[in-house]
Order: C-alpha cells, then sequence, then structure tokens
C-alpha cells in the first residue's frame, strides 16, 4: 500500500468557521463520548471551545498543520503521523511539552490520566462535525 | 453507583465555615427527580417558618436535574431555590448557561449554602476541593467585572455565579448572573447579598455515567432532530430569538402597553425584525441546539457601543412599549445596566413603566425623581433611573424596593400597580389573554409567565386553539402546564425544549440515562411535577400565602382595554381560581387536602 504524503493526509482534518459558532459545546460532549463510551461530559474532549464573551469563541483542535510542533518537540518521540497525530502512551512521559508547544493551543490533557489528549477524527466518524449545529467545524 | 445523578451533595455553612459532601438519597430523587424538587423538599423540610429572607437562616439550593450536563439537547439548566424577599414566599429561578453542568461535573447534583460570612467571601468549588475564599477585591464590581476578573484569576473553564452592586446594597430586584445569564425574578441576588456571598465559583474535572448508552443516543438523536424540524425551535428561535414572538403579541392585542394602560402605541411598535438589525451573533446555552440567545450591539447614536447577551422578547416589553419606548438602542443599554448591576430586567422595566405613569399623572414631580423628565418614550430618563434603581441613589433606594411598596407611599398610586403577590408582571396583558390572567393569579412566585404559559393552546396550537377570549378550560391547562413546566424545571431541560418535544419524548431520555425505570413513565413523571407544586403550594400556605393573593389587581377587572383587537376586554379571576383549586383537589381557599398529600406521597400534614 502506497504511503499517503503528509499534504494528501491533511486534507481530512477540518474548516473551522469561528463566528458560527454558538458556544454551545455539543462538538465537545460528542468529542468525549466517542472516546469514553457512556460518559456525559465535555471534559475528556480533544476540542476545546474557548469563550470570549461577548465577542465570538475561539474552536482549538489538531488543525493538522505543516510545522508538526508537536511531533518535533516530543522529547520520548512518542508522537508520530498517521493521517492524524497519534500518541504513544508507552513512550509518554506525560512531560505535556507537546501541550505548549501546539501553536494553536489544539492539544488538550486528560483530568485522569494526565496524557495528551488529540484529535484522532474518531477514526473517520468526525463526531464533532456531525454533532456541530451551525456548520462551525466541518471536513475540508 | 448513581447513572445521570453525581450522587453527592454539597453543603456549605457560610457562619461556621463547615463543608460537608452528603449522599443523595434514592427515594428523594425518584420522587422529586431534581431541579424544582431537590429545592423544595430542601427548603420544606429545613427552613423554619416565617424566617426573613435576608437572614442567615434563609436558604439558596443550587441544584441540577438529571439529565444537565448530558448530550440531551438544551439540558443545562440550574435551578436556583430561595425564599424570595421580594415576595416573602416561595422563589425558584432557572437559568442556563454553563454553571448547572460545571456542577455535575465537580460532583454535586446540588449545592446548598446556610449561613451568612461576616465579609465577603466567594465560594470555590474545584472537585473534591472546596473552599470559602475571601473576596475583598471583587466586593464592589459589577457582574461582568466579577466574571471577567474571576476568569483572569482561575480560568476561562472556572463557572461563575455571581452578584453585582445591587445584590450587595439588598435589592429585592437583584437577580444572580451566571455566565452573562440570569437567575431571574424574585431577588435572589439579595439573599446572596445578605450572606455576603459575592460569587459561587465551579471547576469540575468529572463526568456522568450512562445507564443504557445507546438508547440514550438514540433518543438524544431523536429529539435532537425533533427540535430542528420544528419551526419554532428549528427556523424562528434561532433567527430571532425570543423576540420572534413580538409581532403575533402585537397583533393579537396581548402586548401590554404603557403600563398595561393600552394594548397599542401611537408610533409603529418595535418587531422581532427592528431587534434582529441588532444582532451580532448566536449564543446557546451548555448542550442547546435551540441557540435563542443572541448578542446585541448598538453602532451608532447616543448609546453607541451597549451591548447584551439578548435583547430578550421580555425586555423589549418592559423597557419598550410598556415604557412607551420605540428605540431598541435604548433597550440594549437599559438590559445592559441591569445584568451588570444585577438586576431583573422585567420587575426593573415593569418599575420604570409605572414610576413614568405616575409622573406623567402629576403623582411625582421632578422633586420626587431627581430631576428626571419620566414622560413616556424618554429613553435618557429610563436609563438614568435604571442607575438610580441599580446604585440604590436618591430616589432610586425607594423604587427599588418594587411596584407594590411604592403603589402604597406614592399619594394617588394605589391601584396603578401591576403586580401580583409582589412581583411585578411579565409582558402579557391578562385582560387579552384569560388563561394567562388566571396563570399570574396561581403562578407559586408570584407575577410570572414560566409556571404556565397557556397562550400556547390559546391561539399557537394549530389543530384546537382554544381562544383567548372565554374562559373555558384554561383551568384545566393552566394546572397541566403547572405540572409539566415544574417537571421541566426539576429535569434540567429548558422549557423552549419542552414547547417542541412531547413528554413521551422526553421520558425515555430520563430513563434510559439514569435507569431508573419509574422514570420512563411519563404519567409517573408528571405526577412528580404535580407532587412539587403541591409541596410548594404548603410552602407558600405556611409563610402565610392566602387564598385572597391568588387573583389580579383590581384595575384589570374595572378597567377595560381602551384600544386594540382586544378593545373592551377585563377579565375576573375568581371562578376560574375556585375551579383550579377544584381540579388541583384543594379545599375552597387553596389548601391542598389530605386526601391530595396522601395520594401523591408526599408525607406532609396538611397547612
Amino acid at each position: 500500500m502506497a504511503v499517503k504524503t503528509f499534504q494528501q493526509t491533511r486534507k481530512t482534518m477540518f474548516k473551522i468557521k469561528r463566528s458560527s459558532c454558538t458556544y454551545c459545546r455539543l462538538c465537545m460532549l460528542a468529542c468525549t463520548a466517542a472516546h469514553e463510551p457512556g460518559l456525559q461530559s465535555v471534559k475528556m474532549a480533544r476540542i476545546h471551545i474557548e469563550d470570549d464573551w461577548p465577542e465570538v469563541s475561539g474552536i482549538e483542535v489538531c488543525v493538522a498543520c505543516k510545522e508538526q510542533l508537536c511531533i518535533m518537540t516530543c522529547p520520548e518521540e512518542a508522537l508520530a503521523w498517521r493521517d492524524h497525530i497519534v500518541l504513544d502512551q508507552a513512550k509518554c512521559t506525560k512531560c505535556h511539552e507537546c501541550v505548549d508547544a501546539c501553536p494553536y493551543r489544539g492539544i488538550m490533557v486528560h483530568p485522569e490520566s494526565d496524557y495528551p489528549l488529540i484529535c484522532d477524527t474518531c477514526g473517520g466518524r468526525f463526531s464533532c462535525v456531525n454533532t456541530c449545529p451551525t456548520g462551525a467545524i466541518a471536513r475540508r | 453507583m448513581w447513572k445521570g445523578y453525581a450522587g453527592k451533595i454539597l453543603e456549605v455553612d457560610l457562619s461556621s465555615g463547615t463543608i460537608e459532601r452528603v449522599d443523595l438519597d434514592r427515594e428523594t430523587a425518584e420522587k422529586y427527580i431534581g431541579g424544582k424538587g431537590f429545592g423544595i423538599h430542601t427548603l420544606f423540610h429545613r427552613l423554619p417558618a416565617g424566617c426573613d429572607p435576608l437572614s442567615p437562616e434563609n436558604l439558596l439550593v443550587f441544584a441540577t436535574g438529571p439529565l444537565t450536563g448530558s448530550a440531551a439537547p438544551a439540558s443545562g439548566r440550574l435551578e436556583l431555590c430561595t425564599k424570595s424577599p421580594a415576595t416573602g414566599l416561595w422563589l425558584d429561578s432557572n437559568a442556563g448557561g454553563s454553571l448547572g453542568p460545571e456542577l455535575k461535573y465537580a460532583g454535586y447534583d446540588a449545592l446548598i449554602i446556610s449561613g451568612a460570612a461576616e465579609s465577603p467571601v466567594l465560594l470555590l468549588i474545584e472537585d473534591e476541593r472546596v473552599a470559602i475564599v475571601e473576596a475583598d477585591t471583587y466586593w464592589g464590581l459589577d457582574t461582568i467585572a466579577t466574571h471577567k476578573k474571576i476568569k483572569k484569576d482561575y480560568s476561562v473553564d472556572h463557572r461563575v455565579a455571581c452578584i453585582g452592586q445591587s445584590g450587595e446594597l439588598l435589592s429585592p430586584l437583584a437577580n444572580v448572573q451566571t455566565e452573562y445569564r440570569s437567575f431571574g425574578r424574585g431577588g435572589a441576588g439579595a439573599v446572596l447579598g445578605a450572606k455576603k456571598l459575592k460569587a459561587v465559583v465551579v471547576h469540575g474535572s468529572g463526568g456522568i455515567k450512562t445507564a443504557d448508552s445507546d438508547e440514550f443516543s438514540r433518543m438524544v438523536r431523536e429529539s435532537t432532530n425533533e427540535l430542528a424540524n420544528s419551526p419554532d425551535t428549528g427556523a424562528a428561535k434561532p433567527e430571532f430569538g425570543t423576540n420572534v414572538i413580538l409581532s403575533l403579541m402585537d397583533h393579537t392585542g396581548i402586548h401590554p402597553t404603557m403600563n398595561f394602560h393600552r394594548s397599542t402605541l401611537d408610533e409603529r411598535p418595535i418587531d422581532e425584525h427592528d431587534v434582529r438589525t441588532y444582532y451580532k451573533r448566536h449564543r446557546a446555552c451548555f448542550s442547546c441546539t435551540i441557540r435563542c440567545s443572541k448578542v446585541a450591539r448598538v453602532e451608532e447614536g447616543p448609546f453607541k457601543g451597549a451591548y447584551t447577551e439578548g435583547p430578550e422578547y421580555e425586555t423589549v416589553w418592559s423597557f419598550g412599549s410598556h415604557c412607551g419606548n420605540t428605540d431598541v438602542a435604548v433597550i440594549i443599554e437599559a438590559e445592559h445596566l441591569c445584568d451588570a448591576y444585577g438586576l431583573d430586567g422585567i420587575s426593573v422595566g415593569n418599575l420604570v413603566g409605572f414610576l413614568i405613569d405616575c409622573y406623567e399623572r402629576g403623582l411625582l414631580t421632578t422633586a420626587d425623581t431627581g430631576g428626571l423628565e419620566l414622560t413616556w418614550g424618554n429613553g435618557e430618563a429610563m436609563v438614568a433611573a435604571v442607575k438610580l434603581i441599580g446604585e440604590r441613589k436618591g430616589p432610586g433606594l425607594d423604587w427599588s424596593k418594587g411596584v407594590q411598596y411604592l403603589e402604597s407611599t406614592i399619594d394617588g398610586a394605589n391601584g396603578l400597580g401591576a403586580q401580583v403577590k409582589g412581583l411585578e408582571l411579565p409582558a402579557y396583558d391578562p385582560r387579552a389573554s384569560k388563561g394567562m390572567a388566571l396563570a399570574y393569579a396561581t403562578s407559586d412566585r408570584g407575577g410570572c409567565h414560566l409556571r404556565s404559559w397557556p397562550i400556547g393552546e390559546e391561539i399557537m396550537n394549530m389543530t384546537n386553539p382554544l381562544g383567548l377570549h372565554t374562559t373555558e378550560f384554561k383551568p384545566e391547562v393552566v394546572k397541566n402546564q403547572q405540572d409539566l413546566f415544574c417537571l421541566v424545571n426539576c429535569s434540567g431541560l429548558c422549557l423552549f425544549a419542552a414547547f417542541t418535544l412531547s413528554l413521551e419524548q422526553i421520558a425515555p431520555l430520563f430513563a434510559s440515562l439514569t435507569g431508573i425505570e419509574s422514570f420512563a413513565d411519563a404519567q409517573q413523571l408528571l405526577e412528580a411535577g404535580e407532587r412539587v407544586n403541591n409541596l410548594v403550594r404548603l410552602f407558600n400556605l405556611r409563610e402565610g400565602l392566602t387564598a385572597e393573593q391568588d387573583s389580579l389587581p383590581a384595575r384589570f377587572t374595572s378597567e377595560p382595554l381602551p384600544d386594540g383587537p382586544r378593545k373592551g376586554a377585563t377579565v375576573e379571576v375568581g371562578e376560574m381560581v375556585q375551579t383550579y383549586y377544584k381540579l388541583r383537589g384543594w379545599t375552597d381557599d387553596g389548601r391542598p387536602t389530605r386526601e391530595v398529600l396522601d395520594r401523591l406521597d408526599i408525607g406532609a400534614e396538611p397547612v
């Protein structure tokens, strides 16, 4: 199987329209539910809506940027790109350098396990996109 | 193991500084659901009868419902229950925003606050870590500055409920603001102020477990689709917000004008299209697809730069046609000031209209108003009056005691006010809608449109509208809606979702989330609403409520509407109230009988 280049695969990530975001956080609920089955919460989401009332909210999520500073910064080489950023938990020391390095603030931290949380596209199902009622986040 | 519920109640005593975590009782959860139910269950059994609402004995209960914090659509609501400083009776205020879900994620279904601190404090809740923190630097700030400062000092994801200057000054018009939304009506802000509690700050990191994940997800999808396909929640409210009914209320003569003396203005009244031109963007409460909330901003004119989350239908009325004003910018500025000071927009707007009425009749002069020329539609004077009320300065100190108080102190103003049980009426003329008249008379927190809203059945029911003019079936509609709305206020759902979804669609959400089988039965849920309403009635009777107070101001019987589509209409509620008592199984003087209390398994003696 041919290995996809980075430029090809990053086209599967998001198109974000901040002005449409209503701050309902259904995306965060859907993201948590997709990764923690049966849990109703926004706290384990890999997308974060940063409120700035009364201005538009910020939508913070991995945008599959070209720079990939998270991968470059990780001292343990625990991060890699395979259609999305993948974390090798065995290597990760939870130093959170990737979290600080991301210029898009697209990496969250799991409140219990303390591992970094990065969008994995829900295995291509894109739960956040499917649940957004205004199209503020869509597939590219 | 709790599903849907967090399973714990947090109790904080501000006098002694004790903090306790109590297990949620399963029987209480099944019988009283949550929200308003938990509030009345706590207040009825623990509040000493006749206690001063502003004394340390009064309790504040922040209570979530089982659906709060879940993915169920429009389910981010939180109830705040206490004894009202405005009416001396029961008060529950319901607000959206984000605080309710956060409280659940922190691990608590409810928060009960007793006692009073000696100096300003805020209550900080971060999961297990709960602390009463000194808040001198926050005291004196308005609610917007308080929110911004707390979010700067803690984090943007810390959720806030706080009071502004009006709450600190113990104004009975004061509300509690949470994430720029309001726990309105009845003066809960003054209760926080009396407790020297500036703010409640919550940050949680957990979640709620689901009993039957597949079924719950299926029901969430179904109800979300239902809301999206409804012309109301799927099109009208997303586009216009709550203002969508402005034209309808005008065209049916329900919209009260100039302190309830007319139903039309000489100029063209504000409609939803006028308000929409000020909208900058849509906002939604937690987990809500309806997004009825808007952010509006004034771009030009004397109020340039004024902004608000809203303006809501009620404030567009109260600072609009109620005051003879047709300038939306004035409304946006007035609503912004109300939010900032932490004031109730309905009560304050109603009050300002009342003051204008008094001024125009010569009952007040510029000597009484601090120089303000309170004439119909004088926007500058209205805004100045709101500032005086918010800061309780000059004449504003007396004004902020509410319409009922002013009726008895301004010479010749007796009978001019539009209030029931001491709470100022909202934006529906009871003469035009007979159902609304009964809804006002029998509402448990005084003049309120959110205990039942029979206008829906009177004119908006497409298959079988009951009509505005008749009293027929109105007691039935009001009783059933009161029980349904009460259940909704117990559940964590928003009333707007319940206008569209049927109880048969809501019940499976309860059952699949919590795993409590009795919740699957819509009738049993409705009965829980009835149970809560009856217990609230007992509470109010114990606080001295009499059947005579289940009435409207006499002017609505003696003064016919002079104009508009319902010209000549008057209303007499006595007969409807008696029928309503009978339907409820209450005595002629409005007291729940032992039979009713036994049937609903309330376990309390008749009052």
